[in-house]
């Protein structure tokens, strides 16, 4: 196998801070026009396997976007219940910095963020010991982007995902049973998996780029559950069309009192 | 330290910055309110 190890990888940033997708480019030095930054190789691998299964796994890009802003600041929140036991846990930033927390149950928000000093992903493991003890799980509240999610059924108990505006193509929340509340709008959300999310009565995933089958997927399951009254939106962007099983999802939904938006 | 607590204020902010689309369909409005609403917000 031939190797060129004198290439690098730069990927693009538009004028909101955001990664223009598809910009991914290997060459030997930046180039010059448009906004680039290199993207250094990730290990993706998170230690031992005990700690693997115990916390979530973050793709951290801290906000430095350009030259002129010298710092790369991630972050994200949690919002705590608002009784019952401190909401405690560890979270390690890098291989050699680690935190652990114990956070009041007093419904308030705790703003995680650390200064990575560049733009290039971290892996960042969050891992809780009592994840029922978070109401809200906000990774959009931070500064900064999440751009891959690994192991989110490490977070089961928690009520609320909120993870709108971030750069994450797919997003496997299988087992979140616990959550009643998922956002993840305008961004470029391409495939999601929430099997096992049989709790889910708001889902808002408007203004993505949603395939047909994650679109019928979404349908498919809220209308399994067999919940009433809920409400869900996949409608703007890119987001496809239902198919035909889709669409009978919706009719069923609509019977159970459901507010279905989808693109048509 | 990199965990804070929010502060009273900065909570007050952000609860009311912190409006999706869905958030004014859900309350009668068409798409295109919606957006102008949202819009409307996020600039103040």
């Amino acid at each position: 196998m031939s190797t060129n190890n004198k290439l690098k990888a730069y990927v693009r940033y538009d004028g909101q801070k955001k990664i223009v997708p598809g910009s991914l480019i290997l060459r030997e030095n930046k180039p010059t026009v448009g906004n680039f930054v290199e993207f250094m190789p990730v290990n993706l691998c998170c230690g031992t396997p005990t700690v693997c299964d115990s916390c979530v796994t973050l793709q951290a890009v801290g906000n430095q976007y350009d030259e002129e802003f010298p710092f790369g600041v991630y972050g994200f929140t949690l919002e705590t219940q608002s009784s019952g036991a401190n909401l405690t846990g560890t979270i390690h930033w890098t291989t050699s910095f680690s935190e652990s927390f114990s956070l009041d149950a007093d419904g308030d928000d705790y703003d995680f963020q650390y200064d990575f000093g560049d733009a290039i992903p971290h892996t960042v493991l969050l891992c809780v010991d009592n994840p029922s003890q978070i109401q809200d799980f906000e990774l959009g509240f931070g500064p900064g982007d999440t751009t891959s999610l690994n192991n989110a059924i490490a977070l089961n108990g928690l009520d609320e995902w909120d993870s709108d505006g971030m750069n994450i193509y797919s997003l496997d929340l299988t087992g979140l049973s616990s959550i009643d509340e998922l956002y993840h709008c305008c961004s470029v959300l391409t495939h999601i998996n929430i099997t096992g999310c049989a709790n889910l009565n708001d889902v808002d995933l408007i203004d993505n780029a949603l395939t047909e089958a994650s679109v019928d997927h979404v349908l498919i399951s809220l209308d399994n559950y067999g919940l009433n009254n809920g409400n869900v939106y996949l409608s703007g962007g890119t987001n496809a069309i239902p198919s035909a099983a889709g669409d009978a999802a919706v009719l069923s939904l609509q019977a159970k009192g459901w507010y279905v938006d989808v693109n048509v | 330290m990199s965990i804070t607590k929010v502060t009273p204020e900065e909570q007050a902010i952000r609860e009311a910055k912190d409006k999706r689309l869905s958030d004014f369909i859900k309350e009668g409005m068409t798409r295109e309110e919606a957006k102008a609403a949202l819009e409307a917000i996020k600039n103040k």
